[in-house]
């Protein structure tokens, strides 16, 4: 009898017990359609640690010591702080003066009057090579909804929405697909496998080749028409009522990325 | 006692899980830096430190990563890390020992780890997860290094 008892064993059995208790909530979550993840999510956001920004409000001249120094040692060091505040404002009224820039890029692009623009940031790159953005419910973001970038053009696509943040797809993801319209109405798929977009088309209504942009449409569940891809310098030929090109993808995303997501109204 | 360091060890590896995705948000301008100290954690558990506890501290760090980090079903990530644990280990212990064995197994798990990546797009992912392994394995034999050196387990 003890001959039989493996203590290696019975740690593959926990493992085993702990394999089946993972697999039992993944099915109570895809039974529930992912309200069990959502509602724990919501329950244990303490958990998950949000960055913030740090505001840098030391300064110098507020510290006891130096104010029984001499009146000139206290003056030279006012000085010195005043210097350094003018060369933090004018590094931060670059930086302001940059983003206005952006900004108003973007403004200029889209309607605003139809859209809701909102500035968002990368909070983090998930381990599938998404991106976690900050705003979710709390801002009425939707899947679906769009990523644009300072030009107006389609970067990635809102995949998963929680409470205060949202995963998107990105161009750069290889799983990455969205469809798209021209001018002339025909209809695409547009995919990417991280190093390049295949454009596909799906429907052709028209075999005109100048079709220049292709657009994301409200008949596939975006908020409006926004372009994805340039196709005026390519050259494009149809052969057997099929289009297809590939594209470099010359976008790259990284924590410092201006991102907007567009909402309609 | 015992509870405490368990749910301590819970929440070092939420730490780790968090400093991961952070480190690798940073770093992803650069394409082929990628640092995994959580699969690193998951490697060295595997090797070393395999126990019904840790079996537990793997279903809650995948909890964790689904709950806040990605887009799966609850538990999806759990799985994955208890296959990766068991696989591992039951190849280490079959396996002689080497050097050359371990990166091979580290470079398993971390093709197991990286499973979504590879699905999406195979080819260059495998050579891109062999130059992401090799920084990552020489962190795991500093770590196993010097935590071998058996100091906590030293009896007074």
């Amino acid at each position: 009898m003890i001959d039989n008892y493996n203590p290696n064993k019975r740690k593959y059995v926990y493992y085993f017990l702990a394999i089946l208790l993972s697999l039992t909530v993944l099915t109570i979550d895809v039974f529930s359609e992912k309200n069990l993840s959502r509602y724990l999510s919501e329950q244990l956001n303490a958990v998950f640690p949000e960055p913030e920004v740090i505001k840098n409000n030391f300064n110098f001249t507020s510290l006891s010591i130096f104010k029984t120094k001499s009146n000139l040692i206290n003056e030279n060091i006012r000085l010195k702080n005043e210097v350094i505040e003018l060369r933090k404002l004018k590094i931060e009224n670059e930086k302001l003066r940059e983003e206005n820039k952006s900004n108003n890029l973007v403004v200029k692009e889209v309607d605003t009057s139809t859209y809701n623009i909102l500035e968002s940031s990368i909070i983090f790159k998930t381990p599938s090579e998404e991106y976690l953005i900050s705003g979710g419910e709390n801002i009425n973001l939707k899947v679906k909804d769009l990523v644009i970038d300072e030009s107006s053009y389609v970067v990635g696509v809102v995949s998963n929405v929680r409470q205060n943040r949202s995963i998107i797809s990105t161009l750069e993801n290889a799983n990455f697909s969205i469809q798209g319209i021209d001018k002339y109405g025909n209809e695409y798929l547009i995919t990417s496998d991280s190093e390049s977009l295949l454009i596909n088309s799906v429907k052709l209504r028209s075999t005109n080749t100048d079709i220049k942009l292709i657009y994301t449409d409200v008949s596939f569940g975006h908020p409006g028409q926004f372009p994805i891809v340039d196709l005026s310098t390519i050259p494009i030929t149809i052969s057997n009522d099929k289009l297809r090109v590939q594209i470099p993808i010359d976008f790259s995303l990284s924590y410092f990325s201006n991102l907007y997501l567009v909402q309609t109204k | 006692m015992k509870f405490l360091r368990k749910i301590l060890l819970i929440f070092l590896t939420f730490l780790l899980i968090f400093t991961e995705a952070r480190v690798n948000t940073l770093l992803s301008d650069i394409d082929y830096i990628e640092m995994l100290p959580f699969l690193i954690y998951i490697f060295y558990v595997s090797l070393y430190s395999f126990s019904s506890g840790s079996s537990l501290v793997l279903v809650l760090s995948g909890f964790y990563f689904d709950l806040f980090l990605t887009d799966n079903f609850l538990g999806y990530t759990s799985i994955k890390f208890l296959l990766i644990c068991t696989i591992i280990h039951y190849l280490y212990t079959r396996l002689s020992s080497g050097i050359v064995t371990e990166f091979t197994l580290f470079y398993l798990s971390a093709l197991i780890y990286k499973f979504e990546v590879i699905s999406s797009s195979l080819g260059i992912n495998f050579i891109y997860i062999i130059i992401i392994c090799l920084p990552n394995y020489f962190l795991f034999k500093i770590l196993a290094s010097t935590l071998r050196r058996d100091v906590f387990s030293t009896k007074i």
